[in-house]
């Protein structure tokens, strides 16, 4: 009996119970189904922070102000502007491997030009801080260092602030106005997408630290050398947290806070946090995959179940093979392919099925679903393997049956 | 020359406590080309003989020589050759797979011998035609008559061109007319040169073979040649 003997005698015997081999199937389906699904949005999810956190810049630390605090009310963070534009020169010079830092602060400013006009958020920051931050430009220049000197009314606008304001026009060498200051738009950036906080990073306008402090956000009028955060980009050399511990001691020496007082600023490093919730992700994504798993291995039992029952059921025609010629082997050949093509039909329909899933929910995610050729295969392994295991005890069942009590078995 | 041989031979089945002897030293020949009819009330152990002979089951004591080969040394699959290539079986209850049809319940043998996917409809066609069912070869056992499906088991039986045909009640399942189409089928291949061993318990069945065994017990109580049906 060869091979193809065999899988047309299992494709007979499950077409005859059409209805029982689907039902069976459906076990396996959802198994595979839930695994493709949950390992290409857990994948695409995944992959998008991992885009994030390369927009967000590498290297980056943000020095933020601290907390104001006044008859036990406590403000947030950067309530009270205690860093200075010194701060940050002192961070550069003092501290090792320190490649750039830059001034930040930020402002809420209303923008016309022509006819239309669209409130946005303004950062005014130092020469530095859009490369520093992972920003690319899609057309015009970036800021530079004349800019910030001067005080320069110039802006680089986002992608959406250009779509806004602009429409169809090139927004370069137009001049707009920020809360009625008119300044020249010299540069338009690449799309970033949504922030992991749901923000969208593209509606927004950068200038000069100097230009927005003094003319267009009146931060200015307070102490005209503060500023809200500072931006560190560390040089490859040192870690991060080399970089930290040192900015954390030379702030608090600037400031004169004794040993064992609060610190009166805040030293951030985003992408580390993003870097945790990345891994919550994957812990996530793969506890959720385990549970696949799970119900894959369950439709391993729900196919042993079955063939138990139809070895059971054909005992008789086992035995009539049996009389007619038949080895152990086709038996055990002919039940294992049964088993196996249960579960392989019900891996390809789960395949289908879970990719259809993941695209649906990738789709609504706004996510890109990431599934690898390999992680298909994988699935239809798992399929299989499921077959085989569970199907291996029935059949062996079915062969191990001695011809005459097979054949008087009613 | 002796197609089958048998020295002693013995079956005990063991039910609950008690052992059942349903074949006690049973030492028989049987030439080739013989048509001999195995007769005794039920439980008298000749359904027994008959599993044996065909290597459906396998002996508790005694020696089995088919074909100048000792069963008994055969492995499982050596077994299963045996039963696909020297032995055909007709059954009481016919035995077809009620899914396929006559082809293809016909072919099954053929399948299990090995034989190129190319040459079974042809062969297969052959055998039913040797039982007069060549129309009928695309139909399913339920759309044959009781007659019919047992000639599909001839046929089945026969495809492999096996030395011996096994039938265990043949007519057993079918009206007297019918029954006798069938018996007349087996005396065709007798005369043809099969040899042929059927279990009965009906006298006219019996009578159209050449020798009859007669069992009580387990043992042989008689082993006579048919005067009659030699002279026929």
């Amino acid at each position: 009996m060869s091979f193809a003997d065999s899988l047309l005698a299992a494709l007979d015997a499950l077409r005859a119970n059409l209805m029982r081999s689907m039902l069976t199937a459906l076990g396996v389906i959802i198994g595979v189904a839930s695994l493709i699904a949950m390992l290409g949005v857990g994948n695409g999810a995944t992959a998008r922070i991992d885009t994030l956190i390369s927009g967000l810049g590498s290297n980056i630390l943000t020095v933020t102000g601290g907390s104001s605090q006044g008859g036990g009310v406590r403000g947030g963070a950067g309530s009270v502007s205690t860093l200075t534009e010194d701060d940050a020169k002192a961070i550069l010079s003092d501290i090792d491997a320190v490649e750039s830092v830059s001034g930040l602060v930020n402002g809420q400013g209303q923008l016309v030009y022509a006819d239309t006009n669209w409130s946005t958020s303004i950062s005014a920051a130092g020469a530095d801080y859009l490369g520093a931050t992972g920003w690319l430009l899609a057309s015009g220049r970036l800021l530079d260092a004349h800019d910030v000197k001067g005080a320069r009314k110039v802006a680089v606008i986002g992608q959406t602030v250009a779509r806004e304001l602009f429409a169809s026009e090139d927004p370069i060498g137009k001049m707009m106005r920020i809360n009625r200051v008119p300044v020249e738009v010299i540069g338009v950036l690449q799309s970033k997408g949504q922030s992991t906080f749901g923000r969208d990073q593209d509606d927004a306008v950068f200038v000069p630290l100097s230009t927005g402090k003094r003319r267009l956000l009146g931060a200015g009028a307070i102490n005209a050398d503060a500023v809200q955060a500072i931006v560190v980009k560390g040089g490859t050399t040192r870690g991060l947290d080399l970089i930290e511990a040192d900015i954390r001691t030379l702030i608090r020496e600037r400031h004169r806070i004794p040993p064992g007082g609060t610190d009166d600023f805040d030293v951030r490093n985003f992408a580390q946090f993003l870097t945790a919730r990345t891994d919550s992700l994957r812990i996530m994504s793969t506890l959720l995959a385990v549970v696949a798993g799970i119900s894959l291995i369950v439709g391993g039992i729900g196919i042993m179940n079955i063939m138990l029952v139809s070895v059971t059921e054909r005992t008789r025609e086992i035995g009539l093979r049996l009389a007619l010629g038949a080895t152990k082997g086709a038996v055990l050949q002919q039940f294992v392919l049964e088993a196996l093509l249960l579960s392989l039909s019900g891996g390809a329909i789960g395949i289908a099925l879970g990719l259809t899933i993941g695209f649906v929910v990738a789709e609504l995610a706004d996510l890109q679903m990431a599934i690898g050729f390999g992680t298909v295969l994988l699935a239809a392994g798992f399929a299989a393997a499921t077959g085989l295991f569970f199907g291996y005890y029935p059949a062996r069942r079915a062969a191990a049956l001695k011809p005459i009590e097979a054949l008087r078995r009613d | 020359m002796s197609l089958i041989r048998t020295v002693l031979l013995g079956k005990t089945y063991q039910l609950g406590e008690q052992a059942v002897h349903a074949l006690k030293s049973v030492s028989l020949e049987i030439n080739s080309g013989e048509y001999v009819a195995i007769m005794g009330p039920s439980g008298s152990g000749k359904s027994t003989l008959l599993n044996l002979l065909g290597c459906l089951d396998s002996p508790s004591a005694g020696e089995y020589w088919l074909n100048g080969q000792d069963v008994a040394q055969l492995d499982g699959n050596a077994l299963a050759r045996v039963r696909n290539q020297t032995i055909g079986f007709v059954f009481q209850s016919f035995n077809l797979l009620p899914r396929a049809s006559a082809l293809e319940n016909v072919m099954l043998p053929l399948m299990y011998g090995g034989v190129a996917r190319a040459q079974r409809a042809p062969r297969a066609l052959a055998a039913l035609a040797k039982v007069g069912l060549s129309e009928r070869a695309k139909h399913h056992p339920s759309q044959l008559s009781g007659g019919q499906n047992q000639r599909v088991a001839i046929a089945r039986a026969l495809v492999n061109t096996p030395k011996l045909l096994l039938a265990d009640e043949p007519t057993g399942a079918l009206d007297s007319n019918t029954g006798l189409e069938i018996l007349a089928q087996l005396d065709q291949l007798h005369a043809e040169g099969l040899t042929i061993v059927v279990v009965t318990h009906d006298e006219a069945v019996a009578a159209r073979a050449k020798r009859t065994i007669r069992f009580r017990d387990g043992t042989v109580v008689s082993d006579q040649p048919n005067l009659q049906a030699q002279a026929a």
